[in-house]
């Protein structure tokens, strides 16, 4: 498969890219220049960087053209501030998707955070039928605002979107957390459902929350466990 | 009572600010001078921007948001919806706790279900579909309504369509099943403005605002339960037969 991995400067991206280059061609990009790391070149398939603001250009049409699919990891860019990361995750998801109907790219797998239902009561256990709780933190609002506009872009049938809520990723290298609010899910945890989400048969609109269960019960993932950590 | 006017030179303007003048001390901004006769007091803001929109609010104890932009990607994302975040940040700041928002029906009945249904009314899930203008207002309602979750203030969202002028109806053209007269609309604002907030069911309220079309498409009747919106029967020719 041909991969469009977005927000390329991130951890979550880069951890993906890596994983995912072992089975597929990758190319990454970001609205700002980055060096990728160089384990990247080391892996079987090709990966390729290409810098683009996701603008309402041809640009992005030719970001996504010939991709299977598309990895839209939308994470800011440290330097972004509070009106950015609205900004970012509304008109850039809302363009990125345009151009994926434009070119017919039938797939885009969306990362989200399970922040989004952290506010329900921990009595309960909260599934994705949960409706989402996002507070003004310009983080969650922005993430609940990107799958908002993905959710019409498969409400159309324009696009298949896959949504994972993620909780707190926790890389290979990692010290050992503190728990925090959202379930801790292994970086490979997360790589090893895209894949998942990949090979599967597409969903029209679908939604995964991937964490671990054992260290906060309040969020069940028996969804996930049954399609697509597998 | 202070009243912030964001988008004030627009399309409604020219019928909510002479209307809401008298009775109120009007704070009226857009990114232009208003064209409509108007002497009082007009800022050049840009709701887009965010420290703009913060100095505005500052001293007022209600926004009324009327900018709207339709077609440019950019632009649009832009006024209705960073608009709208920044809005209820300069809200969350200065302690504003009345705000009336206002869209397109599309933000909330788009195409999903404009094509299919009827009966409809402003309290379903909003499905506005992938059209910029209605997707982007939809986005500013949802951060509306998310502020509303956290902070103690009160949104009301006024949706309108067709805006028809009693003297130029031609009654020859189909009539859009939402519309209402300028004069007509600009009406709910004050009743917004004056209705006591632990009168409004909660602190998101969304309606719609169009006169009595017997298409049976979309109600009005919440608009009149609870804010006292009386519709006109002025554009009534609109559907009549000749």
């Amino acid at each position: 498969m041909k991969l469009l991995i977005t927000s390329a400067a991130s951890p979550l991206a880069q951890f993906l890219g890596q994983q995912l280059a072992a089975n597929h061609t990758v190319r990454f990009s970001e609205r700002a220049p980055v060096d990728l790391p160089p384990v990247l070149a080391e892996t079987p398939f090709a990966v390729e960087f290409a810098h683009s603001p996701l603008g309402h250009d041809m640009g992005t049409n030719l970001l996504v053209r010939n991709m299977d699919a598309i990895i839209h990891v939308a994470e800011p860019l440290v330097t972004d501030n509070e009106y950015n990361k609205i900004d970012i995750l509304t008109r850039c998801t809302y363009n990125l998707l345009t151009a994926a109907a434009e070119e017919g790219i039938s797939r885009l797998l969306l990362i989200s955070t399970l922040g989004l239902m952290a506010d329900y009561d921990p009595a309960y256990r909260v599934s994705e039928r949960w409706r989402p709780r996002p507070n003004t933190d310009p983080y969650v609002l922005s993430k609940h605002l990107a799958e908002f506009t993905a959710r019409e872009f498969a409400r159309e049938q324009k696009v298949n979107v896959t949504v994972l809520r993620l909780g707190q990723v926790v890389y290979p290298d990692a010290d050992a957390a503190t728990p925090g609010a959202l379930p801790p899910v292994a970086a490979a945890m997360a790589a090893q459902a895209v894949e998942n989400v990949l090979v599967a048969p597409a969903e029209r609109w679908a939604i995964y929350h991937i964490g671990n269960e054992s260290t906060h019960p309040h969020f069940t993932m028996s969804k996930a466990k049954a399609k697509v950590l597998v | 009572m202070k009243v912030l006017i964001l988008g004030g030179a627009g399309m409604l303007g020219p019928y909510v600010v002479p209307l809401l003048a008298p009775h109120y001390q009007l704070r009226v901004t857009d990114i232009t001078a208003p064209t409509f006769d108007f002497d009082g007091e007009f800022w050049e803001v840009d709701v887009s921007q965010p420290e703009q929109v913060l100095a505005a609010a500052e001293g007022m104890d209600a926004i009324i948001n009327l900018s709207v932009l339709r077609h440019h990607r950019q632009l649009a994302f832009d006024v209705n919806t960073l608009g709208c975040y920044n809005m209820m940040q300069a809200a969350v700041t200065h302690g504003i706790r009345r705000i009336i928002n206002t869209g397109p029906h599309f933000t909330v009945t788009g195409a999903s279900y404009e094509l299919f249904d009827f009966d409809l009314s402003p309290d379903i899930p909003p499905q506005p579909g992938t059209i910029l203008y209605a997707l982007t207002k939809s986005l500013g309602q949802e951060i509306c309504r998310v502020f509303t979750t956290q902070y103690d203030l009160f949104v009301q969202t006024y949706l309108f369509c067709s805006f028809r002028d009693p003297e130029d109806l031609h009654p020859e053209r189909d009539a859009h099943p939402f519309s209402v007269s300028w004069q007509n609309s600009a009406e709910i604002f004050r009743l917004g403005l004056e209705i006591e907030p632990a009168k409004l069911p909660s602190r998101c309220e969304i309606f719609y605002v169009l006169a009595n079309a017997p298409h049976g498409q979309f109600r009005n009747d919440k608009a009149q339960h609870i804010l006292g919106f009386q519709p006109r029967d002025d554009i009534a020719a609109a559907w009549l037969s000749p």
